[in-house]
């Protein structure tokens, strides 16, 4: 019997929130491009309801049977064309990984400038994470306990401090030009949403009812929208057009918040923003390596997440065009990967896994 | 054991990586810029940075002020020469303050203005203001023993009239509304020493079309921008009644409310303005608090009602005159009335020239404190 991870309903849906947060931390002109973010209010609100049907896919394969994630399944019910399913998940997970580890690059060479090679610095944070996956899911869940609340409370404390700065004549008609804002918006929103496949195959790992589950699922998707929204509303409301010369307005925000004798701390968010990053990126590895485990074992798994690692690490030397982030070709090859993985994979396991119990239930009534 | 020498080795790679700080600047070698002032000459541009001079401190606690004067083809190049001239590092976060020279900010900012709004160290509550002087003598200046500081120009600047890098960037950035920033000069004193007789002041506000700047008001027209910006305590306003004599009232609260009104293709802005003044200098052979104080007090507020009618007016004719919009009318149209809006975008500035507007004004006066000794 494999040896299961015993991790709570809260602590996943921290990790998860954490690695959502620490993208939207990120939303600006990098990511975006010329797009109007007051428009993606509209994108935000829409998005929460497209996420709520992206996910009953995953939901119901769970269901179905609350001992096995996707990878399980996959091994299960689709044989030797599931491990190469699986490897795909082992992709996905690797690519988003090496996404986030790109933001985190042109984040630190725009905002921070340090004296050191961005790239050995990614390739530090690369190994943290390395170190982070190889201790395994308890360990992190652990360690996003303290993220989790310390991003909780980094965001409590930016929208208070920023909300007396507020100006309200910021606040134009919404839609005003047209709607290929909102619809860049979605596109955004959803090609960054892969902690839903990560949620396929953590789901069944946590200890807790069903119930609690779904509970989880919808707070955190409201969470994650509300503070999308409450962000939206905050910098448009205190930078205006100054919004659009910042590649991260967010960060650029939280130097312009003050509260009380609090001012000028975006250094402090910077570092919970990093460990968000450390967390993310170790969680996928994480994934990643659960995935090679399906298939060859827990010795490999180990060994795979070094070279996963170093193979990233290699893939970081050859990011040099961060333009391409914003491109519509890698948002449309990010939402095609992400409806893959937790919509036509789940459908197709979902099938199968019927008609299994159905043969099942026969040769049983038999 | 393996696994004892191997966390061994790992640690001991950790340490030659973690060297210290042996590659980092320390404070002395850094230059922790207070405030930049830039003017432009006929073929450069003039950089005047007042710094924290940590190699030679006033004492034990308190750093020294270091003024330095650079130039160079832009303020880019400018700047990258200060560790040219002083081996130092410049750190820009902890700029408060950015001065232009009238000639600079005439020239158009936008030829410099990108470094403050993208440098990684730079900050968008940089206070930003114009002046007539040349920046390095306002660095310069002294206030008593010590030079100023530029917390102490930051200070001269209002909150509340947002003349700030973010406000002035928003303003710029925004195709139909124009910015504005604080107006300081340098002023001599009326009753002073010889050495020390001159003090930096706020003069008024510096208005830019586009990009440069166009105006500079002063006075009454300042005064009218600042109740509008609600900007309080500028400059006080002096109203003689019967009863009161010369009494001197001035704006402690001003709160401006912009309604659009479309009639016929006709633009016009209605102005509320909620203002609280206090009213001081008394006259001492008057008694304020006669038995028809209610009457006293609403006569006074008439009478300072129409006085800043006819400033509000005046500053708001002027300005519109010169077909800028400092007041942000585009923003109030657009979010009142998008549709309409959308139509006329296009030639907006045609539009402004025909703006009407209607002053509303709702004046509170507050005598605190006693009767006039």
């Amino acid at each position: 019997m494999e040896k299961r991870p015993c991790i709570s309903v809260g602590q996943i849906f921290s990790m998860l929130f954490v690695s959502r947060m620490v993208i939207t931390m990120t939303y600006g002109t990098l990511l975006i491009g010329d797009s109007d973010i007051w428009d993606h209010l509209i994108s935000a609100i829409l998005s929460l309801s497209i996420t709520f049907l992206l996910i009953l896919p995953i939901y119901k394969l769970y269901i179905l049977d609350t001992k096995m994630n996707i990878l399980d399944n996959l091994r299960d019910l689709m044989g030797k064309l599931g491990h190469f399913f699986i490897l795909i998940y082992v992709l996905y997970f690797l690519i988003i990984t090496l996404h986030t580890l790109s933001i985190f690059d042109n984040f630190v060479a725009n905002c921070i400038n340090p004296p050191i090679s961005v790239r050995l610095l990614c390739i530090f944070m690369l190994f943290s994470a390395c170190y982070g996956a190889y201790k395994g899911l308890e360990a992190l869940s652990r360690a996003s306990s303290f993220i989790f609340i310390a991003t909780v409370l980094a965001l409590i404390f930016m929208f208070s401090s920023l909300i007396s700065s507020v100006e309200t004549i910021n606040f134009r008609p919404l839609i005003y030009e047209n709607y290929s804002s909102v619809t860049e918006g979605i596109l955004y929103m959803i090609s960054q949403s892969s902690c839903l496949v990560a949620l396929g195959i953590l789901l069944p790992m946590a200890t807790g009812s069903s119930r609690k589950k779904f509970a989880g699922i919808i707070l955190w998707n409201i969470g994650v929208y509300v503070s999308f929204v409450l962000m939206i509303i905050l910098i448009t409301g205190t930078m205006g057009e100054f919004v659009s010369t910042q590649l991260f307005p967010v960060y650029t925000a939280t130097s312009i918040g003050k509260f009380g004798a609090f001012r000028h701390l975006d250094s402090l968010y910077l570092g919970i923003w990093m460990a968000g990053i450390f967390l993310k990126t170790s969680l996928f590895l994480l994934l990643a390596s659960e995935g090679i485990k399906k298939i060859w074992g827990e010795k490999i798994r180990k060994i795979s997440i070094l070279i996963m690692s170093i193979l990233l690490s290699i893939c970081v030397f050859f990011i040099n065009n961060f333009s391409i982030l914003k491109k519509n070709s890698i948002t449309v090859f990010l939402i095609t990967f992400l409806i893959f993985n937790i919509i036509l994979i789940p459908i197709i396991l979902i099938i199968l896994k019927n008609k299994k119990i159905s043969k099942e239930s026969k040769i049983f009534e038999k | 054991m393996r696994n004892k020498i191997l966390n061994l080795s790992f640690i001991f790679i950790i340490i030659m990586l973690f060297s210290g700080c042996s590659e980092q600047h320390q404070l002395h070698q850094k230059l922790i810029i207070q405030g930049i002032g830039i003017d432009k000459t006929a073929d450069n541009y003039k950089v005047t940075v007042q710094a924290l001079d940590f190699q030679n401190p006033m004492s034990e606690d308190e750093p020294s002020l270091k003024i330095i004067e650079i130039s160079g083809e832009s303020v880019t190049k400018a700047l990258d020469n200060i560790s040219k001239k002083t081996s130092l590092k410049p750190v820009y976060s902890q700029n408060l303050v950015l001065i232009l020279g009238e000639e600079a900010a005439k020239t158009g900012v936008n030829n410099f203005i990108d470094f403050f709004v993208r440098h990684c160290e730079t900050r968008p509550k940089v206070k930003i203001c114009v002046t007539k002087s040349q920046t390095s003598e306002i660095f310069k200046l002294k206030y008593g023993e010590k030079s100023i500081k530029s917390k102490n120009i930051h200070d001269l600047i209002p909150q509340k009239l947002n003349s700030d890098i973010l406000h002035f960037v928003s303003n710029l950035k925004n195709s139909y509304t124009d910015p504005w920033i604080a107006w300081l000069d340098i002023e001599e004193k009326k009753e002073s020493n010889k050495e020390n007789n001159k003090e930096l002041v706020l003069k008024g506000i510096g208005i830019f079309k586009e990009d440069k700047l166009i105006n500079l008001l002063e006075n009454q027209d300042a005064f009218g921008f600042m109740i509008l910006k609600n900007v309080p305590n500028f400059n006080s306003c002096i109203i003689n009644t019967e009863q009161t004599g010369e009494i001197t009232c001035v704006i402690n609260n001003s709160k401006t409310d912009i309604n659009p009104e479309i009639n016929n293709n006709n633009i016009k802005f209605c102005i509320n303005l909620n203002i609280n003044a206090s009213v001081f200098s008394l006259d001492k052979n008057k008694n304020f608090y006669t038995h028809n104080f209610e009457e006293t007090k609403k006569e006074l507020e008439n009478k300072l009602s129409e006085q800043i009618k006819q400033i509000c007016n005046e500053t708001l004719s002027k300005i519109l005159k010169l077909n800028i919009d400092v007041f942000e009318f585009s923003k109030i149209l657009r979010n009142s009335c998008p549709k309409y809006f959308k139509l006329i975008r296009n030639n907006w500035r045609e539009h402004l020239k025909n703006v009407k507007f209607e002053i509303k004004q709702d004046i509170k006066i507050t005598a605190t404190g006693k009767e006039p000794i």
